[in-house]
């Protein structure tokens, strides 16, 4: 099963650099259709400098999320979340998860910059916030991530969406409306040069197809000679396309033109989401054990679904709850010795967090609270989990977490159940913290 | 007689000079403009039904503004769209009598944000209907390679009869 892991890790990695290979062969199979069609750039590196805390469904029903309450999300198309909480940071770690977003891997209807403040409809809302997420760790029975012989591999599988999203702050309205306005001046610039640049032989050609449109209809070769004055026509206006895009971007009298390409730019680079409002997300997930490290046997160790809601305050405090239900049909997660007949034990849990935030969004520091009940009482105790976790944003996708509180299956006093760990997360995708 | 002296002069050397200079920034500069252009036909009918045109801008988190005029060669422009944002649906042309040897001059600038993936091709659909029929039109190939790209789109429709 250790197998399994280098494996999914490998395949990961694999599927980042085939995703950057794909993109980058684009310019250059494109590279004969930029002299017709005019594209001017060139290959640059991809840019990945957003992390944040592994907070996804699969690493959550697998029991490994620094928090089991999540803040919402604004998704980019693939995110790889690295865990390693083990060893001095010596080895290679054992839990990884990747994330997709369907709708920005797939360019599903409706993702346009505008749409993602007020979708027009709920199905864009859905696609712009849905994802799936494919986790996988090394632990033991209770869930402690260890690399040890009693430890086995672990599947976990999510979905999650956005019921109600909160809405942009008023800062990051107003860098898109400033991306909009300077659109709108390359864009106004590009029409007066193309009207000023429209040649004789385009007014001709228009004049020609209007005076050929008016011929009758049974008039012979009529068709055929609009049809010619068209393609003469597209001919004339890529070229004069051309010469526009050349002029704006290499000429010397549009200086301000040039200027304000160059805004945009880097105004649409430093483009960065914040909300702020209510929110409600739901989520819901499958956990797969292999006891034996064996790829035929597998146990569905968690199934379940659950509502996370409340108040994202962007960058200073947010309130968040959690109603959540789930089904373990071949194990407890609030087992205490393993000894008990765990099978078929459904959980309700109620929870909050309250998360500050400081430092424009690097540090942030929260506490969370769940309470379990357990719907079959007559088999085991309710029981609850209180976590204090502090983050810290290193710099370029690095990120360091400190946890500690007491988990569902225990006591800090008893059997070492305490959860204290010092994470040190290194990430390769793009998912975007709202609160950055 | 003194003969005429053969080669280019030293002005127009320089401008040559400018202009190969000028050339090879625009192929070698890393610009981040971009540019394709449709110039097609549309049937229209004899009657009075509205003509609308749909343009759909797929690329996950781009940022887009359009703008658009019904132009007339012998008479007046009719703006249509003045620097409108986003996707657009449903945007009513005229009737197909009225626009009938009429051009639908569409112009919109795509931007790459940081939220979208890059590089990525630029993914645009755009149709017309209410005429003959509905027609979609395939859009040029281009590409974001870089965030901060833009895609000047420049679309030019001759609306005719048979």
């Amino acid at each position: 099963m250790r197998r399994i892991t280098i494996l999914f890790f490998f395949a990961s990695i694999f599927f980042i650099a085939k995703q950057q290979q794909s993109f980058a062969q684009a310019p250059i199979k494109d590279k004969a259709d930029s002299i017709n069609h005019n594209k001017l750039t060139e290959k640059d590196s991809v840019s990945l400098d957003v992390l944040n805390a592994p907070a996804n469904p699969a690493f959550n029903l697998l029991g490994i999320s620094v928090n089991a309450i999540e803040r919402p999300t604004d998704l980019s198309a693939f995110a790889l979340s690295i865990k390693n909480a083990t060893n001095s940071f010596t080895k290679l770690p054992s839990s990884y998860a990747v994330e997709l977003s369907p709708a920005a891997l797939f360019n599903i209807k409706g993702q346009t910059l505008d749409n993602f403040n007020k979708p027009e409809k709920y199905s864009d809302l859905f696609w712009q916030t849905l994802s799936i997420s494919l986790g996988v760790t090394r632990s033991d029975t209770d869930d402690k991530e260890t690399d040890d012989s009693t430890s086995f591999t672990k599947l976990g599988f999510g979905l999650k969406f956005s019921i109600v999203r909160p809405k942009w702050t008023d800062s990051t309205r107003y860098y898109y409306d400033e991306i909009v306005r300077l659109q709108s001046v390359v864009l106004n610039g590009y029409d007066s040069i193309v009207k000023a640049k429209a040649n004789s032989k385009t007014k001709v050609l228009e004049a020609a197809l209007v005076e050929a449109n008016q011929l009758p209809s049974d008039s012979p070769g009529r068709l055929e000679k609009i049809q010619n004055i068209i393609k003469q026509l597209s001919e004339v206006r890529a070229g004069v396309q051309k010469e526009a895009l050349l002029l704006m971007t290499a000429g010397e009298d549009v200086s301000a033109l040039k200027q304000t390409i160059e805004k945009l730019k880097a105004s649409a680079k430093k483009f960065k989401i914040e909300r702020k409002g209510g929110f409600l997300d739901f989520t819901s997930g499958l956990a797969l054990d292999f006891p034996d490290n064996k790829f035929s046997n597998s146990l569905v160790s968690r199934a379940g679904m659950w509502l996370t809601g409340g108040y994202e305050g962007g960058n200073k405090t947010s309130v968040l709850g959690i109603l959540r239900y789930l089904f373990q049909p071949d194990k407890i997660f609030a087992d205490d010795n393993g000894t008990l007949n765990t099978k078929n034990i459904s959980t309700f849990d109620a929870g909050a967090r309250i998360v500050f935030s400081g430092m424009r969004g690097k540090f942030s520091f929260s506490a969370e609270g769940i309470y379990r009940s357990v719907l079959n009482e007559d088999v085991i105790s309710p029981s609850w989990r209180l976590v204090f976790n502090t983050e810290y944003d290193v710099g370029f996708n690095q990120k360091l977490t400190l946890s500690i509180g007491r988990n569902f299956n225990g006591t800090i006093s008893k059997d070492g159940t305490v959860i204290a760990a010092l994470n040190f997360i290194k990430g390769f995708g793009t998912t975007k913290k709202i609160s950055k | 007689m003194a003969k005429k002296k053969k080669g280019i002069t030293k002005a127009n050397k320089t401008k040559l000079v400018k202009s190969v200079t000028a050339l090879k920034d625009f192929v070698t500069k890393d610009s981040s403009l971009g540019g394709v252009t449709i110039t097609n036909l549309y049937q229209v009918n004899n009657s009075a039904n509205q003509v609308t045109f749909d343009l759909d801008f797929r690329n996950f988190g781009v940022s887009a503004v359009t703008k658009a005029e019904l132009h007339d060669v012998n008479g007046t422009d009719v703006q249509l769209l003045n620097d409108v944002p986003g996707s657009l649906s449903n945007i009513p042309v005229g009737s197909n009598t009225l626009i009938d040897g009429k051009f639908l001059n569409i112009k919109s600038i795509v931007t790459a944000s940081s939220q979208t993936p890059v590089p990525q091709n630029l993914n645009v659909s755009f149709s017309i209907d209410g005429g003959a029929t509905t027609q979609a039109y395939p859009m040029p190939p281009a590409a974001f390679n870089n965030t901060g790209d833009s895609i000047v789109i420049d679309i030019s429709i001759f609306f005719f009869h048979i």
